[in-house]
């Protein structure tokens, strides 16, 4: 009997254990449906729960979270957002997230994963929020597939790449060539993605010394790509180091400027 | 003193990720005595400083859900029982543990292994303590709301510094990714945070601050 009771108890327990640690999966798995279901949501945006439901299917269909949806449900319930705004909202970001998808695919970017192909999608879109043009997310995306290959690196690099320029671009009005270039240049730049955001700094910093914005942002990336600038820097740094010390060898055995005639 | 290849190679570990092995007042000596160095090197002075003082900063004591100790607590709490085991019970006992005995401590050390990695993912992964900071002297509450909390303030209260209206947070989150925020104040008054020129349209008659890490 005891050892029954015994081993009862340390299944209940393996159960509980195994259970507090799915808690945290489930709660990450909550989509549309379990947010509309909710009394306080249903009672706002009850009548946005059909509309809303077919939106998240034309995102499931191209390989997308609903959680893209469900995210902004959350922050406009938050904000205490008027329905019909909420509405018109949720349109123009299923639209979005289905031209980013889009776009990610034709370069063989997005992941078949949807979760993961919603982070990314997720990403880019805020991006095109802060006023960063789709020609210019195409760009990157295709600038850095050409770097790094057709992988989650060149997603990353790409929108990494496009915070900086969006930063810049809000800071100064950059022509659509400008942006295009401050782009591919950053994607292809020897900053790692952590590193980008000094260029907004080197930007600024060139624009207080007198430059035109496009000078600061060519002069700034020229100092972090190679064969432009440091790198360059340091092999005429070099060139002259040899130089010199031609010069003290031709010194030495007696040859001046002039025996080079 | 530093020589320009010094500097060099102190700016190729930063641009690496790596904290530079000579601090930034060398550097700056070094760089407000070269004029090449400077040409080559001085935009990124700043970065380089800020790094330096972020990596000074950061202490994992400060992020709330990495505590310190908790690895060593864990380990311990793993370690604890096979030191009895191995002390008052022969290897051979291993054999005769009922099999749900077995079960009941997989799962233990399933779900231990679960907050272990949470623990390590945390501290690995590159996760920074950022500082956001308000200038508003007539707010009575100030918090701060982002696709990083479910855009609920609650336990993102800033906390107000001093006499001059600047309130002030400190939260840890992840590198390599943009965030969204706002600052609520007074519970009701939705704003994107002044001091960053990078807004995004929330589609709902207002704007947040776009925030990449």
């Amino acid at each position: 009997m005891r050892a029954m009771r015994v081993r009862g108890a340390a299944f209940r327990l393996a159960a509980a254990l195994l259970m507090a640690a799915a808690i945290p999966s489930f709660a990450a798995a909550q989509n549309l449906a379990a947010w509309f279901a909710a009394p306080a949501n249903h009672a706002a945006y009850g009548a946005l729960a059909a509309e809303a439901q077919q939106m998240a299917v034309s995102l499931i269909q191209a390989g997308l979270s609903d959680s893209l949806l469900a995210d902004r449900l959350i922050e406009a319930a938050k904000k205490r957002v008027p329905p019909a705004t909420l509405a018109a909202t949720l349109r123009e970001d299923t639209q979005r997230c289905l031209a980013v998808a889009a776009s990610l695919r034709s370069l063989g970017l997005l992941p078949s994963d949807p979760k993961k192909a919603s982070a990314s999608v997720e990403q880019a879109s805020l991006l095109l929020r802060a006023g960063i043009s789709e020609q210019a997310l195409r760009a990157a995306l295709a600038a850095a597939a050409d770097k790094l290959g057709a992988n989650q690196a060149a997603v990353d690099r790409a929108l990494a790449a496009l915070s900086v320029v969006a930063t810049i671009q809000a800071e100064y009005r950059l022509s659509d060539a400008e942006v295009l270039a401050l782009a591919t240049g950053l994607v292809g730049c020897d900053l790692s993605n952590g590193k980008l955001n000094s260029l907004i700094a080197a930007v600024k910093s060139a624009v207080k010394k007198g430059l035109s914005v496009s000078q600061a942002i060519d002069d700034s990336l020229a100092k972090v790509t190679k064969g432009k600038s440091s790198n360059a820097a340091s092999e005429k740094a070099s060139n002259a180091d040899k130089e010199k010390e031609k010069k003290e060898k031709d010194k030495e055995t007696g040859k001046g400027n002039g025996s080079k005639k | 003193m530093m020589n320009c290849d010094d500097t060099r190679a102190c700016v190729d570990e930063w641009e690496a990720g790596a904290e530079p092995s000579r601090g930034p007042e060398e550097l700056t000596a070094h760089l407000a005595s070269c004029a090449d160095c400077d040409e080559r090197f001085g935009t990124l002075l700043p970065f380089v400083e800020r790094d330096c003082r972020e990596a000074m900063r950061f202490e994992p004591s400060e992020c709330p859900g990495a505590d310190p100790c908790l690895g060593d607590a864990v380990m311990a709490s793993l370690e604890a029982p096979r030191r009895r085991l191995s002390l008052f019970a022969p290897a051979a006992r291993f054999h005769a543990v009922p099999t749900h005995l077995l079960a009941a401590a997989a799962a233990a050390i399933f779900v231990l292994g679960l907050s272990l990695g949470i623990y390590f993912t945390r501290q690995g992964s590159g996760t920074v303590t950022v500082s956001f900071a308000l200038q508003a002297p007539q707010a009575s509450t100030v918090s701060l709301a982002g696709d990083f909390n479910g855009w609920s303030g609650e336990g993102y209260q800033l906390r107000r510094v001093g006499k001059s209206g600047t309130w002030e947070i400190k939260v840890p989150l992840k590198r390599g990714k943009a965030y969204v925020y706002n600052f609520v104040i007074d519970g009701k008054v939705w704003i994107a945070d002044p001091a960053v020129p990078a807004k995004i349209d929330d589609g709902f008659g207002g704007s947040g601050s776009l925030l990449r890490l």
